[in-house]
């Protein structure tokens, strides 16, 4: 399969004072098109790090990240945002809506940018949440915010969601609902989707497995065989 | 410890606390400097007419006898009596100077303050003459100086120059609001150094009897005499520097308000801001044992901090500064031997309610939040329930872009720091529209009055000796146009009040104005008066007005038939031929021409008025005003841009986690900046709007306290009002584009890394 995400020998280093502290140290990997991964690694290995560089919140500091073809590294800051925008779905374990915005006007609000959006009510439709279309978020349940986290990503119909420890403020019960929706996004609609968790588990559902453990690759493991995440043994 | 806690809260909000700092410091500063301003012109005036011991009543009249003296001296409550003759005189080498003579037996009583050379002396031949004259005219102690005096030429050698309390504002006539050094001044002589006998016209008086009193003596003393009694707070020259003071008084607190109302809400805001955010911090120093008074005591103690440091700073600068810049601008206008900036020690007491009000709304926002037990408190506060206002139940509000949504949302959620920020605005749009109408109103003056009332250009006095051949010599002459002004008494309920009087015969210098701007004519019978008359004695049409000349018995009544509108000259106008019909004949005093000054060289004319030199006056004014404009105008843009940048930066560190929400969604840097912008246009607009008749009646209050002698309606052009409302929106997208550059500094990753 050609790859459609290619990470070349990328490093990305914090000054802490005078000592320097390399979070992500020369990895490289490559992840195709549709694919469902997941990537694992203990507190601190560079996953957060690892997905915010891809997603273009935050620039290497040496190598280079290619999608799609295109190298994110050279962009200058108003690509990097366009990047954002058209091309790459976040999905946080904080949620991160806009409190003072309805479920659906935080998911509306995208319109504002990108101009080939997918349809509001279908997809609040699809993510569950069309009962609550006019509640603010803090009236909503962790799980229910997540959805609409998760709906205002989709929105943008993007190719690429990105999801750092989308589940983990919440239980597992709630976790289950929410990670299907997002492999079903990889399976039904063909978008590529990278998780990072901490639920080592959950790689029994993923076409890919990337562990990281001190910034570094520790091993990648393809999964033939993934199974539907509701069908995982939690 | 506490206290470095505080340091440290006060560094991290910096930018609220340095604006709560910058608008005590300045409502302080104004406040005390305006008091130091109104409060010292007080206290040096009464200085200065104590120790020149002002006469308290001045009786007019002719030819006073020093029995005269001895009988109204020998009543019981009159302390002092002492003669004058006062009259007027001219440099023999620039007639148009006139220099009101005092010859005086001893100068005991309104006696001079020596500014230079010798003090006056009865023995001593010479002349004491007024140092801002001689200044203006290149005069010098030692000098000798030529004056036509009643006729004849007079040399003189300047003995001493000085300054007199009766002249702190001295003008020649009414048309004249500002002093005029270079053409009129006073001076003294004795009367043992004059040759010819002195038919003495003055008596002045040191008494502490009343009005009503004096009246009654006057009139059982000099009952065959005509004589006028005017008491000490009547001189045109108290009355007109009392009124200043007054003016400078009622500054004092209007301006300071609007500065000191948003630091309070100010110091609220930011309190209750930082309160709320370490709610589970005040739990916790409860959970430790910390009593609710030292919790209380901590948060108070931010307030009182930074008001004490501004309100110190403020008292101890003000006082000193701002009187300065007013005095420069006040001695064009009167004249006092010394001013100085007097405090009283009450403004202490104020200074020191601000500072606790600071304080106070640390202590209220605090206690909103130890309300409740400590595990209560340790609880994140459950966040408020979002209400669906009508507004956004409406069909159209989902039709809105979510820019509009989301900052109107935030507004409604934060009424209190909305409200400052309208009231921040609205405050410095009105300090600017009210600086910028100032100059406008007085540029107004001098249009109205010596381009459009006053059409003549040079007014000249006619002595009373001026002879019936040489009057019929001047009628012929060309054409002019004949006043009498004279002094009369109008009966307004059983009070009698002292106005001017102006006949006007033939001619149309003069072309005045009703109030609603359309010419008028003074009609043949009846009289008019101005608008300011009409308001101070609740005159309407066709009241009947009861009148006399001065020191005369008999009264007149006349209907008021018009009303006119004038800037200046405030008093009574009357045809010459109504003033016929009244069976009075009118007696010119000055006459109106177009021809140059240079003309009237004769001894005739008491005195000779340029417009030319009345305008060059007004404008040399403009200038010194113009400073005080630049300061209502920097007090006024630093108001605007302290409260916009600080609400700015408030409401954008409460939003920062939405604002880097949406960088990460791929909202481009303009884009957000003007999602930003929004709120503040919106309240700055507002505030504009509402600005607009704020500094309409904020100039209206303060021209009230003008005087009575001027009638200053408020006078706005619309150049102001375009300039002050682009001026104030710039401000506030200026402010904007400053507070936008923290949009490119947030951090994406750690702004969005947790809940905090
Ligand atoms: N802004 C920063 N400055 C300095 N060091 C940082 C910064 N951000 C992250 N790090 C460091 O980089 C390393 C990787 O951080 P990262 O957030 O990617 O870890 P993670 O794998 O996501 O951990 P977790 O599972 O706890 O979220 C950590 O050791 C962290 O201390
Ligand atoms: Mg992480």
């Amino acid at each position: 399969m050609k790859s459609y995400i290619e990470f070349k020998k990328v490093n990305k280093e914090y000054k802490l004072g005078k000592n320097r502290f390399l979070a992500v140290n020369n990895i490289d990997f490559t992840i195709g098109k549709g694919e469902f991964v997941v990537v694992l690694g203990p507190s601190g290995a560079g996953k957060s790090t690892v997905l915010n560089l891809l997603g273009g919140m935050d620039t290497v500091t040496s190598g280079t990240i290619l999608v799609d073809g295109k190298d994110i590294t050279s962009c200058s800051d108003r690509e990097l945002t366009d990047y954002r925008a058209t091309d790459v779905g976040f999905i946080f374990q904080f949620y991160n809506l806009i409190p003072s915005l309805t479920v659906r006007e935080n998911v509306a609000l995208v319109k504002e940018i990108v101009k080939s959006t997918l349809d509001v009510e279908s997809v609040l439709e699809s993510v569950g949440l069309n009962d609550h279309r006019f509640q603010f978020p803090t009236q909503l349940s962790g799980g229910e915010q997540q959805r609409v986290s998760i709906a205002r990503a989709i929105f943008k119909n993007p190719k690429l969601l990105l999801c750092d420890e989308p589940t983990g403020a919440l239980d597992s019960d709630t976790g289950v609902v929410i990670l299907s929706l997002l492999q079903d996004m990889s399976r039904i609609e063909g978008r590529t989707v990278i998780i990072v968790t901490h639920n080592a588990i959950l790689a029994e559902a993923a076409d890919k497995v990337i562990k990281l453990k001190n910034g570094k690759v520790q091993e990648v493991i393809f999964n033939n065989n993934p199974i539907p995440v509701n069908e995982v043994n939690w | 410890m506490l206290f470095r806690k505080m340091l440290r809260d006060l560094k991290s909000n910096i930018v609220q606390f340095t604006s709560i700092f910058i608008m005590i410091f300045l409502g302080i500063f104004i406040f005390t400097g305006m008091h130091a301003v109104g409060n010292g012109m007080d206290q040096s005036s009464k200085v200065f007419y104590k120790e020149t011991n002002l006469a308290n009543a001045t009786i007019y009249g002719l030819d006073f006898t020093k029995e005269d003296v001895k009988q109204l001296e020998s009543k019981d409550g009159v302390e002092k009596v002492e003669r004058r003759f006062q009259t007027n005189a001219s440099l023999e080498n620039d007639t148009k100077t006139t220099i009101q003579l005092n010859i005086v037996e001893s100068n005991a009583i309104s006696s001079n303050h020596l500014v230079e050379g010798e003090a006056f002396q009865r023995s001593k031949d010479g002349i004491w003459l007024n140092s801002l004259f001689a200044k203006a005219n290149s005069i010098k102690v030692g000098d000798s100086i030529k004056l036509y005096v009643q006729g004849q030429i007079m040399t003189k050698r300047v003995k001493g120059l000085i300054i007199n309390p009766e002249y702190v504002y001295g003008v020649k006539d009414e048309n004249e609001m500002i002093p005029d050094h270079n053409n009129y001044g006073y001076a003294f002589l004795s009367s043992q150094d004059i040759k010819f006998e002195i038919p003495f016209n003055q008596l002045i008086i040191v008494t502490d009897l009343d009005k009503k009193i004096l009246e009654d003596i006057k009139l059982s003393l000099f009952k065959e005499k005509q004589s006028v009694l005017v008491m000490q707070e009547d001189y045109s020259s108290v009355r007109m520097f009392q009124n200043e003071i007054n003016q400078m008084k009622a500054m004092e607190t209007i301006f300071p308000i609007a500065f000191l109302l948003i630091a309070i809400l100010t110091t609220l805001t930011t309190m209750t801001r930082i309160t709320v955010n370490q709610r589970t911090l005040i739990g916790s120093l409860k959970a430790l044992g910390f009593s609710n008074g030292k919790i209380l005591r901590h948060y108070t103690s931010y307030g009182t901090f930074i008001g004490i440091l501004g309100g110190v700073l403020g008292m101890t600068t003000g006082p000193i500064i701002l009187p300065d810049i007013i005095f420069s601008f006040q001695k064009g206008f009167y004249t006092l031997p010394e001013w100085k900036g007097i405090i009283e020690p009450t403004v202490a007491l104020i200074v020191f309610f601000c500072i606790s009000c600071c304080g106070l709304s640390g202590f209220f926002a605090c206690r909103m939040e130890l309300q409740g037990v400590a595990a209560d408190i340790l609880r994140p506060k459950a966040p408020k329930i979002n209400k669906h206002t009508k507004l956004e139940k409406s069909r159209w509000w989902n039709l809105m872009k979510f820019d509009y949504q989301w900052n109107i949302r935030d507004l409604l959620r934060n009424k209190l720091r909305c409200a400052v920020a309208i009231i921040g605005i609205f405050g410095c749009m009105s300090l600017i529209i009210c600086a910028f109408g100032l100059r406008d109103t007085v540029h107004g003056i001098t249009d109205t009055a010596y381009k459009n009332i006053n059409t003549y250009d040079t007014k000249v006095g006619l002595s009373e000796k001026i002879t019936q051949e040489k009057f019929l010599e001047i009628e012929k002459n060309g054409y002019r146009q004949f006043i009498q002004e004279s002094a009369i008494e109008i009966d307004d309920n059983g009070e009698m009040v002292s106005l001017a009087m102006t006949v006007i015969g033939e001619g149309d210098y003069l072309k005045y104005k009703g109030i609603d701007d359309k010419s008028i004519t003074l009609p043949n019978s009846g009289v008019a008066i101005t608008n300011k008359i009409a308001k101070l004695y609740d005159l309407k049409i066709n009241d009947q007005l009861k009148w006399r000349l001065y020191g005369t018995d008999k009264w007149f009544t006349s209907k008021i038939m018009r009303i006119i509108k004038n800037p200046v000259g405030q008093g009574i106008y009357i045809s010459e031929d109504s003033y016929k019909n009244m069976n009075q004949i009118m007696v010119p005093t000055a006459m109106l021409t177009n021809e140059e000054t240079s003309k009237f060289t004769q001894e005739e004319f008491s005195f000779v008025q340029s417009k030319d030199d009345l305008i060059n006056n007004m404008d040399v004014m403009m200038e010194t005003m113009n400073a005080m404009i630049a300061l209502l105008i920097s007090a006024a843009v630093i108001l605007g841009v302290v409260v916009l940048y600080n609400l700015g930066v408030l409401s954008f560190n409460e939003r920062i986690r939405e604002l880097a929400t949406l960088k990460v969604l791929g909202f481009q840097y303009t884009k957000l900046r003007k999602i930003l912008q929004i709120q503040n246009i919106w309240i700055t607009l507002l505030g504009t709007l509402l600005g607009v008749p704020g500094g309409y009646l904020l100039l209206n209050y303060m021209l009230k306290y003008m005087g009575d002698s001027f009638d200053l309606s408020v006078n706005i052009s619309y150049f102001s009002y375009a300039f002050s409302i682009i001026g104030t929106l710039m401000l506030s997208i200026g402010v904007n584009r400053l507070l936008s550059r923290k949009l490119k500094k947030i951090d994406m990753v750690s702004a969005l890394k947790g809940v905090e």
